[in-house]
């Protein structure tokens, strides 16, 4: 299952939202879709959603145009709520029933789902009467009732305590093993890290980096090597001799970053320091985490990043 | 995907039947019509209501004779030499029951100042037999003492002017209590007393569209607020999603509604007789009206979808339950106008002038005018079909707009737009 996005713009008047979004989405994995606020991002969501219709381009679903009929979708919007005059049983299966199930199973998934989450007996009260957190959870269980083939979250972990938050990503990820197609927003890059393979980056209305993690962050120059070492200060001292191998030397916090000649002298270094004995505990090249791309990506101060990534 | 319209209206259904203040007033409405009708006693009329003259309900009914047990009444005939004050006040004394009434022969300004000053009730100053001034502190809206008044005093001129033609007492009183029955029968009506029962449809027409209008109104708006909407918007279609809400609103409305008719329909059962001589509540629960009640089930149906489509739509503008009213205001108007038109029509019987006729045809206004006419025996067969069918067409047309402005308006957070930016946003969409 493959869901694509092919050159969909949106205009709100003047305000161009989204500019030509270009992307396919796989299932089986979970996608993290990033962007500042305004980015474009709930828009984006809300026509794959068919809330909006695109100014041109197509949403396209093995390469068939995508209508919401076609598969069963679940969507945590960013901005949480439901009724909170209703019972939680009441409510999760009226959302059940517009996803598309019969009354008696959407009941019984929305018990066995609130059981998984530790609050079975939570099913027969008012929904203002839970902690926050605690409907957050309702929330969760409402998007996932149906058990849908199209999960979109937009921030879900956001105001969870780590336990809450982990009984969540267990969900996530089984969903993932599923064979469901997961399209994850948030700003908790540690979140996306863990879930997401492949990302996309939103600027402006436009998509400015897309791919798999693990490959942007090998993508960009590896010359910049990071030891750390009980010896730092003797260590450095070493390293700044070898001008031909070393081109910057900087020590801070327990640990040496150097910056080599050319990429292809790291391993003359290594060899060096274990002739030399040193006790060396990490020899690492150094990686922009995924807030430093994101970051990077985002604004207009290209070049943040030593050896560039843009 | 198919079958979303369903879950919507059974949800939005069973939400406003169980809502506390939606069956307090069933429980409060059905009582009060229950007891209200089947324990007339209750309500503090404990003898049957009575109709001057049989069949006709009379506008005089709920007035009461004017007790003079304590009055003092004064004539003078100083400048009508041929009436015998004496006589006539010994005769309104007999007849009315005054606690006194004397003869004092002074000019006008001197009997006006005895009533001013309070030392008589009323005063009467001839000039003639059949022409005089009646002075009184004060004439109440519902005082029917100078009519009481006058009539004694013509029954007295005639009853001397039979006598002098030779009648006997007896003669003459029998001429002059003699009674007429009459039976009133409007050709056009169809045999009741219309009127009646058309201002209490009439009113429970706007009541229960004003009523569920606000309800489906406020219910968009708890939704956006409460960001429900989010969810629901994402999950089914906006034109679903409006009409299962109008219509769940409705039917749960249409229920309370027949609870009512069936609650008033107990109490009148349970009186017994008692309700029977009054014609414009009998005629409402007597046999051969299942026509009318047929056409207010319609115009209620109607005049409901094609309202509160509109409602609905308003309230997908607003954020907050606060800016609710202020919205709906010009709705709220318009519905108001509508009412008070089709009201004063009956009661200053113009239901068959041009502007009801008119408006009869008018999908915003058909509801209520329409079944004036209808009810007064007013509009034709064809007119009926033409003002049903065009108020159709009205509704898909207005149920077709409520829906993209829905559309666009539950998305929309923040001060509610104002037309002008409205047009633009739904023809944007």
């Amino acid at each position: 299952m493959l869901l694509e996005l092919k050159g969909i713009t949106k205009n709100f008047g003047e305000n161009r939202v989204l500019r030509g979004i270009d992307l396919a989405v796989p299932s089986g994995s979970a996608f993290g879709l990033l962007g500042r606020n305004g980015a474009g991002k709930t828009t984006m969501i809300r026509i794959v959603m068919e809330v909006f219709r695109p100014d041109s381009g197509q949403v396209l679903l093995d390469g068939k145009p995508f209508r919401r009929g076609m598969l069963r979708v679940g969507y945590l919007p960013e901005e949480r709520g439901m009724y909170p005059k209703k019972t939680v049983i009441e409510q999760l299966i009226y959302f059940g029933e517009l996803a598309g199930l019969k009354a008696d199973a959407a009941k019984r998934n929305a018990l066995s789902l609130l059981e998984r989450l530790g609050m079975g007996e939570t099913a027969g009260k008012k929904l203002m009467t839970l902690s926050k957190g605690n409907q957050q959870k309702i929330q969760f269980v409402a998007t996932l009732i149906a058990e849908p083939e199209l999960v979109v979250l937009d921030e879900p972990f956001s105001g969870l305590d780590p336990v809450n938050a982990m009984l969540l990503e267990d969900l996530v990820r089984e969903l993932v093993e599923r064979g469901s197609l997961v399209f994850f927003s948030s700003h908790q890059m540690n979140y996306i890290e863990e879930f997401c393979h492949e990302i996309a980056i939103l600027n402006g209305g436009n998509i400015v980096r897309e791919g798999k993690i693990a490959e942007m962050k090998r993508g960009h120059d590896r010359s910049r090597i990071i030891v750390r070492s009980p010896q730092v200060e003797q260590l450095a001292v070493f390293v700044r001799s070898q001008t031909g191998i070393a081109r910057d030397v900087n020590l801070e916090d327990e640990a040496v970053t150097i910056q080599l000649t050319t990429q292809e002298k790291k391993p003359e270094l290594l060899s060096m320091l274990a002739a030399r004995g040193f006790d060396v505990d990490s020899f690492a090249v150094w990686e922009p985490s995924l807030q430093d791309i994101f970051v990077d990506a985002t604004t207009s101060r290209h070049g943040t990043l030593e050896g560039g990534l843009a | 995907m198919k079958n979303q319209f369903l879950p919507i209206f059974r949800h939005e259904f069973i939400t406003t039947a169980k809502s506390k203040p939606f069956i307090f007033t069933t429980l409060l409405f059905a009582l009060a019509f229950f007891v209200g009708l089947g324990f007339p006693d209750f309500i503090g009329r404990s003898d049957s209501p009575k109709s001057a003259g049989g069949d006709v309900n009379s506008f005089f009914e709920g007035i009461v004779l004017v007790d003079f047990g304590s009055k003092k009444l004064l004539i003078s005939a100083r400048d009508a030499k041929d009436v015998d004050a004496q006589s006539l006040a010994d005769y309104l004394k007999e007849d009315l029951g005054f606690e006194e009434a004397s003869v004092f022969q002074g000019a006008a300004q001197e009997l006006e100042d005895s009533v001013l000053a309070g030392t008589a009730d009323y005063a009467l100053y001839f000039t003639s037999p059949l022409e005089y001034t009646l002075y009184m502190s004060q004439v109440g809206v519902t005082d029917i003492s100078p009519y009481q008044i006058d009539e004694a005093v013509l029954a007295k001129y005639r009853t001397d002017g039979l006598k002098k033609l030779g009648a006997t007492d007896e003669q003459a009183q029998a001429f002059l209590t003699a009674q007429t029955t009459m039976k009133l029968v409007a050709t056009k009506s169809d045999g009741n007393d219309s009127a009646g029962y058309t201002y209490i449809l009439i009113a429970l027409l706007f009541i229960t569209i004003m009523i569920y209008g606000g309800i489906v109104a406020s219910s968009v708006v708890t939704e956006k607020s409460s960001r429900a909407m989010e969810l629901l918007i994402t999950a089914a279609k906006p034109g679903a999603l409006m009409f299962g809400k109008v219509l769940g609103v409705g039917g749960a409305g249409l229920c309370q509604l027949c609870l009512w008719v069936l609650a008033a329909f107990g109490g009148y059962r349970a009186s017994g007789e008692y309700w029977k001589e009054t014609s414009a509540i009998s005629s409402l629960f007597e046999g051969g009206n299942t026509r009318l009640l047929a056409y207010t089930i319609i115009f209620f149906v109607l005049g409901y979808l094609l309202y509160s489509f509109l409602f609905g739509a308003v309230g997908s503008l607003v954020s907050r339950t606060e800016d609710l009213q202020g919205t709906m205001m010009p709705l709220s108007l318009l519905l108001i106008v509508l009412f008070y038109v089709s009201y004063f029509s009956i009661i200053f019987n113009y239901t068959n002038s041009t502007l009801i006729k008119v408006m009869s045809f008018v999908p915003f206004t058909s509801p209520l005018a329409m079944f004036i006419r209808i009810v007064n025996n007013l509009a034709s067969p064809w007119e009926i079909a033409l003002s049903l069918v065009l108020l159709v067409a009205g509704i898909i047309a207005v149920g077709a707009l409520a829906a993209a402005i829905y559309r666009v308006g539950v998305l929309l957070y923040g001060k509610p737009p104002k037309i002008r930016e409205l047009v633009k946003l739904v023809r944007r969409r």
